[in-house]
Order: structure tokens, then sequence, then C-alpha cells
């Protein structure tokens, strides 16, 4: 199994090319196999690649979209004669052009949805009217052969088109779904983004007064007077938030998500950092990299509501296991052992064949979870053969044959655990 | 004789060892991380005789800092029965 971004990348990209190519050969669309291509590849294509991979091509897809649009839209105005666009006469078939492109909107939509009944009608207005056009009609309409003034004519309706969608849909979008209903924001939720709000001005309110003073641009009186008032509100906010996210787990988990993504993607970017810097190596850099990939990739709102679960019904604790493992499998089996609920304590430990330093993890488990764990384990600390150089007797000079030897995997011991508390 | 395993965080660890030693509790002491956010955590492993295991865990509970919010738990603790010990 080949696992290269650089590869990967490569691979999309002659895809991409080379459907054109082809589709252009039989003399069908080459824009359609294109965008028949991408769909096939965007579904099928990432199950085979690692999460740093996946996201270094989706970033460089996401530039090529970028760049594309930008001269797409470029192309289009260059192409298009304003004063043409705007007269009566040209009015007409534009006109007809959007009323052409929301009837067939309408026909596949309503006409086609009776292969999904469940599908509320909310729903379908909806989907309706966010048809909106965009850089596929208008290359379509920019790789017309100019063969007379009907090119121009099809490129002003599908510049108008695109125009309308966005102008008219697209700013009407907001209104409409919100008139249908389909977003429901919990009360908590616009709560907390309340109380939140507050919190977060009467903090900074605090802060900037408490600068200002220190600049000497308030006495020092006046500052004792307020200080206190302005600590106790920005305090009170900040306990109404708490209770806000202890009264609705799911804001608490929305936020401790968003928290937990944005401390990988810090830690991410420290790496970059350290590698630029060259003060880490490409190995160790791509080997932390692929981990904090793999938790980014992972949805985590999963294991907050596994915490949560377990502090309010506390299983009774009957059995502690000690784990040696390997030091780079340590956050995998972490990772893996807190999704399902567990929680860790790891102590440093080194080995005593090879001398390596490990992790001993201890976990309090209840009857009936150690499989769950051996399987957790078993998935994260994977076993690898390392070669080890040691000198061969008699041979005359110090030629260091290479000994290959397992290590990872883990150990487990598990023992009864007589009396169990936590206070 | 059984085996106190217990976890506490580093704060904790100071006065917790220092009453454990002072009512006659030997202590071991290994610094370790965990729970939310990898905090510094020790864990102190109390060998004692199986009627003490009550006194023991007692001094625990007193020695430990008082948090406004009883809700956060400060200790963790593991008690194992010791086949054979011996010390030499």
């Amino acid at each position: 199994m080949v696992d290269d971004h650089l590869l990967e990348t490569a691979l999309t990209t002659v895809l991409a090319f080379g459907a054109f190519l082809i589709a252009e050969e039989l003399h069908v669309s080459g824009v359609l196999a294109v965008v028949v291509a991408g769909l096939v590849n965007g579904n099928i294509g990432p199950r085979g690649m690692s999460p740093t991979t996946h996201i270094l091509v989706t970033s460089f897809w996401e530039y090529a979209a970028f760049v594309s649009n930008s001269i797409i839209f470029l192309l289009i105005g260059l192409e298009i004669d304003p004063t043409r666009l705007f007269t009566i006469s040209g009015l007409e078939p534009i006109l007809l052009a959007i009323l052409a492109v929301l009837m067939a909107r309408a026909v596949i939509i309503y006409g086609l949805s009776w292969i999904s009944k469940d599908i509320p009608n909310r729903w379908r207005h909806v989907m309706f009217w966010g048809g909106l056009r965009g850089a596929i009609s208008l290359i379509l309409a920019l790789s017309l052969p100019k063969l007379g003034t009907w090119t121009t004519d099809l490129q002003n309706m599908a510049f108008a088109v695109v125009l309308y969608t966005i102008l008219v849909q697209g700013f009407t979008m907001g209104p409409m779904v919100r008139r249908m209903r389909l977003t429901e924001r919990s009360e908590m939720q616009e709560e907390y983004e309340r109380r939140h709000a507050r919190a977060v001005a009467a903090q900074a309110a605090y802060d900037h007064l408490k600068a200002m003073c220190q600049q000497g641009l308030f006495s020092a009186h006046t500052w004792d007077l307020l200080s206190p008032l302005l600590k106790e509100h920005s305090e009170q906010l900040a306990e109404a938030v708490k209770e806000v996210m202890l009264v609705d787990p799911s804001v608490e988990a929305e936020e401790l998500d968003t928290a937990r993504r944005e401390a990988l993607r810090a830690q991410r970017s420290a790496l970059i950092g350290l590698l630029s810097d060259g003060v880490i190596s490409e190995e160790i850099y791509s080997q932390l990299a692929r981990g904090i990939d793999i938790q980014l990739a992972r949805s985590q709102e999963n294991w907050i509501g596994l915490i949560k679960e377990k502090v309010l019904e506390p299983l009774p604790i009957t059995q502690l296991m000690a784990a040696i493992v390997q030091v780079q499998d340590v956050e995998n089996a972490i990772a893996a052992l807190n999704e399902a609920g567990l929680s860790v304590t790891r102590l440093l430990s080194s080995g005593g064949f090879l001398g390596r330093r490990n992790v001993t993890l201890l976990i309090g488990f209840a009857e009936g979870q150690e499989e769950q764990i051996v399987q957790a384990l078993a998935e994260s600390c994977r076993r690898r053969v390392e070669y080890l150089a040691s000198p061969i007797e008699g041979m005359p000079f110090n030629l260091p044959p290479s000994t290959p030897v397992t290590v990872g995997g883990a150990t487990l011991f598990t023992l009864a655990v007589e009396h169990y508390e936590v206070f | 004789m059984k085996l106190i395993i217990t976890i506490i965080s580093d704060a904790d660890n100071e006065p917790v060892s220092q009453a454990l030693i002072t009512d006659g509790f030997r202590v071991t002491r290994i610094s370790s991380t965990g729970g939310f956010l990898r905090r510094g955590q020790s864990t102190l492993m109390i060998g004692v005789t199986d009627e003490k295991v009550d006194a023991a865990i007692q001094v625990i509970r007193d020695s430990l800092t008082p948090l406004a919010d009883p809700s956060i738990k400060r200790a963790t603790l593991f008690v194992l029965n010791v086949e054979d010990f011996s010390q030499i």
C-alpha cells in the first residue's frame, strides 16, 4: 500500500487532466468528464488515504479550485459585453434562460423526489431554491467554439443565470431557510451565546480600564472604586456561562470539541515550525503529525458523551490493569481508551531487555470491560520488527549485522481491586 | 498486607505524603500524567497491613487540600491484595 501525499496529489491531478483528454478524444464533454471523475474520486478516493495525505490532497485541491474559480470569473468578464447584456433585445434570452433553469430544477427536485418519499416538503423547497450555478456553467459556456453571435448569446445567458442565482437565490436563501424553520437552534445554545458574549464584553471592559489606569489615564482612586464592581460583574457573568454549560451538556461538548480542535491545530503548526527550524527530523515530524491528523479526523464529541455518562453513573471498579506499552504507541492507546470511556494514568518506565523507554498505563475498570480494553490496546499497539546492531564473535572487524527483534505490542497485568474509592 | 495505589494531583503530593509519613506509613511516589489535558499527577504506592487500610485512606482523605467545588474529584484509590510481602 503506497501512502505518499505527493504521489496521491499527482495522481488526482493526472486523473483530472486524463479524464478531460480522453473525453475530448471521444468527442464528449471534457468538462463533464472531469466533474464525474472528481465526484468519483472525492467519494471513493479518501478511503485508502491516511489522514495526513487526505488533508494535504484536500488543501491542494481547495487551492486549485480557488485559483481556477478566480480565473474563470476573470475570463467570463473578458468575454461578456455589458452593453449588450443590458439592452432590451439582450434581456429577452436572459429571462428565458433563467426561467428554463428554474423549471428544469423544479422538474428534477419535485419530479424525482418520489424516489425518496421521506424528504419533507420544506426541504424540497429549499433544495429547489438552492440550485446555485457557478464555475461549471461558465466554463461550459466559455469552451464553446466561436461560430457566430449565438456563442456570445449563450455566454451572456450563462453569465446572467450565474449572476441571478448568486445574487437573487443566494441572498434570499438565509431568510428562506429561517422561514421554513429548518435551522432549529436550541434555546440553550442561544442563551449560552448571549451569556458568553456578555462575559467576554465585561472582561474586555475590565482589562481596558485596567490598562488605562496603568498608563496613568485614570487616577488610582477611580480604579479602586470601579475595579471591584467590574471584577464582580465579570465573575458573575463567567459563572452564568458555566451554569449554562452544566445545564446543557451539548453546549459544553460543542465548546470542548472546538477547544480540542484548536489545541490540535496549534500542535500541528508548532510541529511545522519545529520542522522548518530544523529542530526535529522529517521522520519524527511525519510520525507526530500523523497522530495529530488521526485525532483531528476523528469526531470526539463521542468521548465527551462517554465521560459524561461515566460521571453520572460510575460503574463499580473491580479490576486494575497495568499495561506496558511502547512510547510510540502511547498516544494512540490513550486515545483509544478514552474513546471507550476509560480514564488512564500513565507512568514512565523502561523495559528490561532493550532498555527502551516505555509507559505503564494504569486503568481501573469494571467487570466485563476487559475485552474492550484488550481490543483497544491490540488495535493501537502494533507489533513491529526492529533491527538491533550487535557484533558477532570471531569477526575480524566490527561489522554490525543487524538482528531482527520483535518489539511493540503490549504487556498486560490484571489485578483484582479489593476496594475502590474516588473522593 | 494490602497495596494502596492512589492517584492525586501534583499539588496534593506534598501534604499527602507528609501526612502519611508522619503517621508511620511508607510511601513511594511515581510521577505520572493523566486525565483531561494531561495534567501532572502523582501516583502513590503505600503498602499497609490489612487492619490499617482504613486508617491510611482516612489520612489521605484528611490531608487533601479542600476545593470549593465538591464535584471535582481529587483522588482515585485502588486497594489491591498483596500475596507476599518481604523486606530485605
